[in-house]
């Protein structure tokens, strides 16, 4: 367990800065996708230790409800993310698409960012505490 | 977390329902890209797909405030 809440805690910081940082891709969606792939990574570690919590009868009800809604929450903000990568690929193949603009992109990406942040956190006080 | 939702399904509206159709022009001139992308994406589960067994038992919310009453 505590191992978890070290991965997690790590994760936090590491997904902020990765928000911002540029993979070895090939082209600026792919490296959008590229860099959002460790908060990915981050996430899914935490939450397979809540499923496995979860599993084990050990949340209460109002835990499982809660994280419910915060991962429906970082589910869409990811989503919004995915569609404006996709856009940004599709209209690097096809120039004469109509573009992805600046602030969709930083909406995304923040929007990412706080689900992630608020995610990590409930689980860092769920798995560090039970 | 509410924030996040109203940014986030705003854009989901707007770029969604023609991802369709853009992703499909995008395979035919650039598919390496989407497919590197679909492949990062697809690491995001929805809910239901999580593992969650929907007959675990759950701890019930009661044994803590019954312990510290008894305290």
């Amino acid at each position: 367990m505590r191992k978890i809440t070290r991965v997690l805690f790590a994760s936090v910081a590491l997904a902020v800065l990765s928000i911002g940082a540029v993979g070895c891709g090939t082209t600026p969606a792919t490296k959008m996708a590229q860099a959002n792939q460790i908060v990915i990574t981050s996430v899914n570690d935490g939450v397979s230790e809540m499923v496995s919590f979860i599993n084990a009868g050990r949340a209460t009800q109002s835990q499982i409800d809660t994280f419910h809604q915060v991962y429906n929450a970082y589910y869409a903000a990811q989503l919004s993310l995915k569609a404006v990568n996709l856009k940004l690929a599709v209209v690097e193949a096809d120039p004469t698409l109509p573009t992805v603009s600046q602030a969709d992109i930083d909406d995304a990406r923040r929007a990412v960012s706080d689900a992630e942040a608020s995610l990590l956190n409930l689980l860092n006080i769920y798995l560090r505490l039970n | 977390m509410e924030e996040a939702l109203t940014i986030a399904l705003p854009l989901i509206e707007k770029y969604a329902p023609q991802l369709i159709l853009d992703i499909t022009a995008a395979l035919q001139k650039k598919g390496y890209t989407v497919a590197q992308i679909g492949a990062i994406y697809a690491q995001v589960k929805p809910w239901e797909q999580l593992g969650i067994n929907p007959n675990a038992p759950v701890r019930p919310e009661a044994v803590e405030a019954a312990t510290f009453s008894k305290l």
